[in-house]
C-alpha cells in the first residue's frame, strides 16, 4: 500500500518548522519506525529520528504518532493509518534537536545519570528469587521515556527527576545485593525526587511493559521512611507527615489532623509555633478544638491490623 | 587522549571498558548510539555455565565442540567454559538479576546442552545485562562519546593509536587518540534480508580492521535463526523451546534439531518455510506460570501481530542472525595489529566453530570483552603516547567532504537492498560455486557504483545520509570477505553448506580460513590447522 508519512521537520539549520510529506510503499504489517527508515534511506538522508533495534528493546524510537506517544517500532502502519496517512511528531516535553529527534540527554539521561548508578555489592550479598522478582520486573525498562512524557510534573517542572530515573533507583534500593540503600534513599529524597511526584498515575498508564512506575515511586517513599531517612529538604517534612499520619491512625483508629499539621511542620515545638496563627484562627471559627483527640469506635481492631501488618512486614514504628 | 578506546557500546564493549578501567587506566567508549540502544539489548536467551553440581565445564566444552562440528578452537573452548561460572557470578555481583531457585542462580536447558546450564533473566538477559554494565561503567567513571561514528583506525608503523571519528550531532571529525583500541562493534546483519538486524548492525569494526590489514576468520559461517517473526525481525528466543515449545510445518509435522545437526535443522526449516510461506511456533506457555518468564516475548509478539502466543501458534521463518567468525584474535583478544583488540560478535575467536551453541553468545560477549579489556589495559601501560593521527584525519575529512557533494539515498538504498537479497539467496543457507562467483562479481560492480555515490544531503548536523553512505562501504567490504571465504571452503560443515560439496571433509578442511584485504580483492589463506575437537 502507498503510505504518506507527514513528518514534523524543524531545526537542522535550514528548515522552517512544518510538515513534510513522504510517500512510501509499505504493507499493513510494516511498523511505523520501519516506514520512517524507508523514507530516510530511500528518499531523504537529512530526516532525523532515532531508533535502532526495531523490536522494541532499545527504547530509542519513541515518537508521537497521530498525536499519541508510542514506541514506534511496535506500532504497525495498518493499525494507525487514516486514509493512508500517518502524522509523526516529536514527543511532548522534550526540546527538539532536529525534526522529530529530541534532546534525549536533557530529557532523560542527564536526569537518570545524576543519581548514583550501579549497585555496590559485597561478595557475600545474597538474594532470593522472591526478593529479585520486583527488581527484574523493573528491569523490563528500555528507557523509552513514555512515562516521563506522560508525567504531569515534568510538564511544569523539567527538573523533576521523573519516573524513569526514579524507577532505576527503585531497582537498587530494593535489591538486597546493594549495600547503599540509605545513601540512595537520601539522594532521591531531595528536591525534584520521589516526594515531588503527585501520583497522577500517568506514568503507569503510559508504561508499555507493566512496570507501574508510580507504584514504584510510592514504594521508594515507604522504604526511605522505614530506613529512617530524614535528611534532604524533600524527605524531612514528608517523612514526618508520613510518620504522623501512621502513628495517629495506629493509636486512635483515624486521622488526628491537628497532630498531623503540627508534626509535619516540624514537631511539637517548632511545628506548634509555626502552626500557631492558623491554629488560633481555626479555634476562633470552631474548626479546631483543644480537647484530646478521641479514639474512634473500632480503634482496637485497627490497632490489631497494624500489629498484624508489623508482624508480616517485620517493620517497627 | 585515553589509554584505552573501546569502539562499540554493547555488552562486549561495556564489559571490555569495565575490565580495562579496573586496572587504573583511563578508558573511553565511542559508540554510534547511546549504549543501551545497542543490538545487545535484543538478545534474550542467557549465559551458559556449569551452575549445578551435576554439570561440569568439561561437559559444557564437549557440547560446544560437538555443536561446532570439529572447528572450535580447543584452547578457546576450554578457557571460556572454565571461566563461565565465574563470569556469570561476576555479572550477578554487578547487578544482573539472574533467575534463581531459592538463592541459587538456576539454569535452563537449551537445545544442544547436556544439562540445565543457561543462566537467564526471564526472557531479557541481554536487556538486563546491557543496562547493568552501562550503569557500572557510569560508576567507574568511563568517558562516553555517544553518537560518534568511527570512520577509520589510526595505524602508524603497524601500531594502532586511536580512531578517526565523526560526531553525529555536529558533523565535526576528530581523532580519538588512544594507546590501545578495542573493537566491539557487533555483527553485519544488515548485509542480509531477512535478518534480525538493528540499524547499526553494519559490520563497521570488521570493515575497519579489514581495511587496516587485519584478517577476518571463519567468515563463511553465517548462522540463521530458525524462528524469526514473519514480516519482522523479532527472533523467538531459544527459551521458548526450553519451556516446551515446538516448531511445526504449516501441515503440522514437528521440525526438530534432533533430526540432524544445527545446519541440517535450519535447512529443513527453511525448506518448509519456502514451501508454505512460514512455519509455526507454539507451546504450552499458558500453563505452568511462564507469564513473567516469557513476558517480553509475549508483549512484543502481541504488539506486532495481535496474537497471544500462549494461545495461538505464531508464524515464523528463518532469518540471518550471526556471523560466527570475525576479526581474527588470539585468546587474549589481540588482533594482528599492535594495540588493536577485538571482542564480541565482531571478533572471530574460534569459540563457535561451524555452528554456535545456543546460550554461548552472551557468554562469548562478556568473556571476550573481559579478556580484551584486560589485555588492552596491560598493553596501554607500557605503550608509547599516541601521535595526533593527522594523516588519517585529513584523509577521512577529504572522503567525507567528497561524499557530501555526491547523490545518495535512493541509489544507495537500491544497492543495499539488492546486496541483501543476493547474500540471502546465494550466500545464505545453501551455497554453490556459480551463485558465489556471480555474487562476488556483482559486489565488485556495486563497489564501482558506490564510489560515485555519497551522502545525498549536505547538512552537518545528524546527517543520516552520510551515515548510510559510510555503512554501505563497510557492508561491501564485509560482503567481499564472506563470499570469498564461502567460495574457498569446498566442503559442508555446520551452517556452511555447499550443494556442490555436500560432504564434510575433515582431511582437507580441518582448518580456519583468513580473509585479508588484497590489492585486487579479498585474499584467502589458511590459518593454523585446527585439530578436530
Amino acid at each position: 500500500m502507498e503510505l504518506t508519512l507527514n513528518v514534523r521537520r524543524r531545526g537542522g539549520g535550514a528548515l522552517e518548522p512544518g510538515l513534510q510529506a513522504y510517500q512510501i510503499e509499505v504493507t499493513p504489517e510494516t511498523s511505523v519506525f520501519d516506514a520512517l527508515v524507508k523514507a530516510r534511506e530511500e528518499q531523504d538522508g537529512s530526516l532525523a529520528f532515532r531508533g535502532n533495534c526495531s523490536v522494541g528493546f532499545c527504547g530509542d524510537c519513541t515518537l508521537m504518532v497521530n498525536g499519541k506517544q508510542v514506541v514506534s517500532c511496535l506500532v504497525t502502519v495498518g493499525k494507525v493509518q487514516k486514509d493512508n496517512e500517518i502524522r509523526i511528531e516529536p514527543i511532548k516535553y522534550a526540546t527538539v534537536t532536529k525534526d522529530v529527534m529530541h534532546d534525549v540527554n536533557q530529557f532523560l539521561w542527564d536526569k537518570a545519570n545524576s543519581l548514583s548508578a550501579g549497585i555496590v555489592s559485597n561478595s557475600t550479598a545474597a538474594a532470593t528469587e522472591e526478593e529479585l522478582r520486583p527488581v527484574r520486573t523493573a528491569m523490563r525498562c528500555t528507557m523509552c521515556g513514555l512515562c516521563d512524557d506522560g508525567c504531569t510534573v515534568i510538564d511544569v517542572n523539567t527538573e523533576f527527576k521523573g519516573p524513569a530515573a526514579l524507577t532505576r533507583i527503585f531497582r537498587y534500593v530494593f535489591d538486597p545485593r546493594d549495600t547503599r540503600h540509605v545513601e540512595r534513599a537520601v539522594e532521591v529524597g531531595e528536591i525534584n525526587g520521589i516526594w515531588d511526584c503527585v501520583h497522577c498515575w500517568e506514568a503507569s498508564e503510559h508504561c508499555p511493559v507493566g512496570i507501574d512506575p508510580t507504584h514504584r515511586i510510592m514504594e521508594l517513599r515507604d522504604r526511605s521512611v522505614r530506613l529512617g531517612v530524614k535528611s534532604g529538604r524533600g524527605n524531612r517534612s514528608a517523612a514526618r507527615h508520613y510518620d504522623a499520619f501512621e502513628r495517629s491512625v495506629e493509636k486512635s483508629g483515624w486521622l488526628d489532623e491537628r497532630a498531623l499539621a503540627i508534626q509535619s511542620s516540624g514537631g511539637l515545638i517548632r511545628g506548634g509555633l509555626k502552626m500557631l496563627p492558623t491554629g488560633l484562627k481555626a479555634l476562633r471559627r470552631g474548626k479546631a478544638t483543644l480537647m484530646p483527640h478521641p479514639k474512634r469506635p473500632g480503634a482496637a481492631q485497627i490497632a490489631k491490623l497494624f500489629e498484624r501488618y508489623r508482624q508480616v512486614t517485620g517493620t517497627r514504628h | 587522549m585515553h589509554d584505552v578506546l573501546v569502539v562499540g557500546g554493547g555488552i562486549a564493549g561495556l564489559r571490555a571498558a569495565l575490565a580495562a578501567g579496573s586496572g587504573g587506566v583511563s578508558v573511553a567508549i565511542a559508540s554510534r548510539a547511546h549504549p543501551t540502544r545497542s543490538y545487545s539489548v535484543t538478545v534474550q536467551d542467557g549465559f551458559n555455565a556449569a551452575l549445578t553440581d551435576g554439570d561440569t565445564w568439561e561437559a559444557h566444552a564437549a557440547d560446544t565442540s560437538a555443536w561446532g562440528e570439529g572447528l572450535c578452537v580447543p584452547e578457546v573452548v576450554e578457557s571460556v567454559c572454565r571461566e563461565a561460572r565465574g563470569l556469570v557470578m561476576e555479572l550477578d555481583g554487578l547487578g544482573v538479576p539472574f533467575n534463581r531457585n531459592g538463592s541459587e542462580v538456576t539454569g535452563l536447558q537449551l537445545r544442544g546442552a547436556s544439562a540445565t546450564r543457561t543462566a537467564f533473566v526471564d526472557d531479557m538477559a541481554g536487556l538486563a545485562t546491557t543496562h547493568t554494565l552501562y550503569e557500572q561503567c557510569l560508576r567507574a567513571g568511563i568517558t562516553f562519546y555517544e553518537e560518534w561514528t568511527v570512520t577509520s583506525l589510526v595505524v602508524v608503523d603497524g601500531v594502532c593509536t586511536g580512531a578517526v571519528a565523526l560526531e553525529q550531532a555536529t558533523g565535526n571529525m576528530d581523532v580519538l587518540q588512544a594507546k590501545a583500541v578495542v573493537l566491539a562493534t557487533g555483527g553485519p546483519r544488515r548485509l542480509y534480508e531477512p535478518s534480525t538486524a538493528s540499524l547499526h548492525c553494519t559490520g563497521d569494526g570488521m570493515a575497519l580492521a579489514y581495511r587496516a590489514g587485519a584478517p577476518l576468520m571463519d567468515m563463511e559461517f553465517i548462522e540463521y535463526h530458525p524462528a524469526v517473526l514473519k514480516n519482522h525481525r523479532l527472533a523467538m528466543p531459544e527459551l521458548c523451546w526450553a519451556y516446551g515449545g515446538e516448531l511445526r510445518t504449516a501441515a503440522g509435522s514437528v521440525l526438530s534439531v534432533a533430526d540432524g545437526g544445527a545446519g541440517e535443522f535450519l535447512r529443513a526449516v527453511q525448506k518448509a518455510a519456502n514451501e508454505d510461506g512460514h512455519v509455526e511456533l507454539s507451546g504450552p506457555w499458558a500453563e505452568g506460570g511462564t507469564q513473567d518468564l516469557l513476558f517480553n516475548t509475549q508483549h512484543r509478539v502481541k504488539q506486532l501481530t495481535g496474537l497471544d502466543m500462549t494461545k495461538d501458534p505464531v508464524a515464523v521463518r528463518p532469518a540471518m542472525h550471526r556471523v560466527l567468525g570475525g576479526i581474527a584474535v588470539d585468546p587474549s583478544g589481540a588482533t594482528s595489529i599492535g594495540g588493536l583488540y577485538a571482542a564480541g560478535e565482531c571478533a572471530g575467536t574460534g569459540l563457535h566453530g561451524a555452528a554456535g551453541l545456543p546460550g554461548n553468545f552472551l557468554l562469548a560477549a562478556v568473556s571476550s570483552g573481559k579478556s580484551a579489556g584486560h589485555a588492552a589495559a596491560l598493553y596501554a601501560r607500557s605503550a608509547a603516547a599516541p601521535g595526533p593521527g593527522r594523516e588519517a584525519l585529513d584523509r577521512d575529512r577529504g572522503l567525507v567532504s567528497g561524499a557530501l557533494q555526491r547523490e545518495g539515498a535512493k541509489p544507495l538504498a537500491e544497492i543495499r537492498n539488492e546486496l541483501a537479497g543476493l547474500m540471502h539467496h546465494n550466500v545464505g543457507m545453501i551455497r554453490e560455486n556459480a551463485g558465489l562467483q556471480q555474487t562476488a562479481r556483482r559486489i565488485e560492480q556495486m563497489r564501482e557504483s558506490y564510489n560515485s555515490l555519497g551522502a545525498g544531503s549536505t547538512g552537518s548536523e545528524y546527517n543520516f545520509g552520510l551515515g548510510q553512505y559510510l555503512e554501505m562501504g563497510c557492508l561491501l567490504d564485509v560482503a567481499g570477505a564472506i563470499v570469498a571465504s564461502a567460495l574457498a571452503r569446498e566442503e559442508s560443515r555446520g551452517v556452511h553448506y555447499r550443494s556442490d560439496y555436500p560432504a564434510r571433509d575433515d582431511v582437507g578442511w580441518s582448518k580456519h580460513l583468513l580473509a585479508t584485504a588484497g590489492t585486487s580483492g579479498t585474499v584467502i589463506r589458511d590459518a593454523a590447522a585446527a585439530p578436530s575437537a
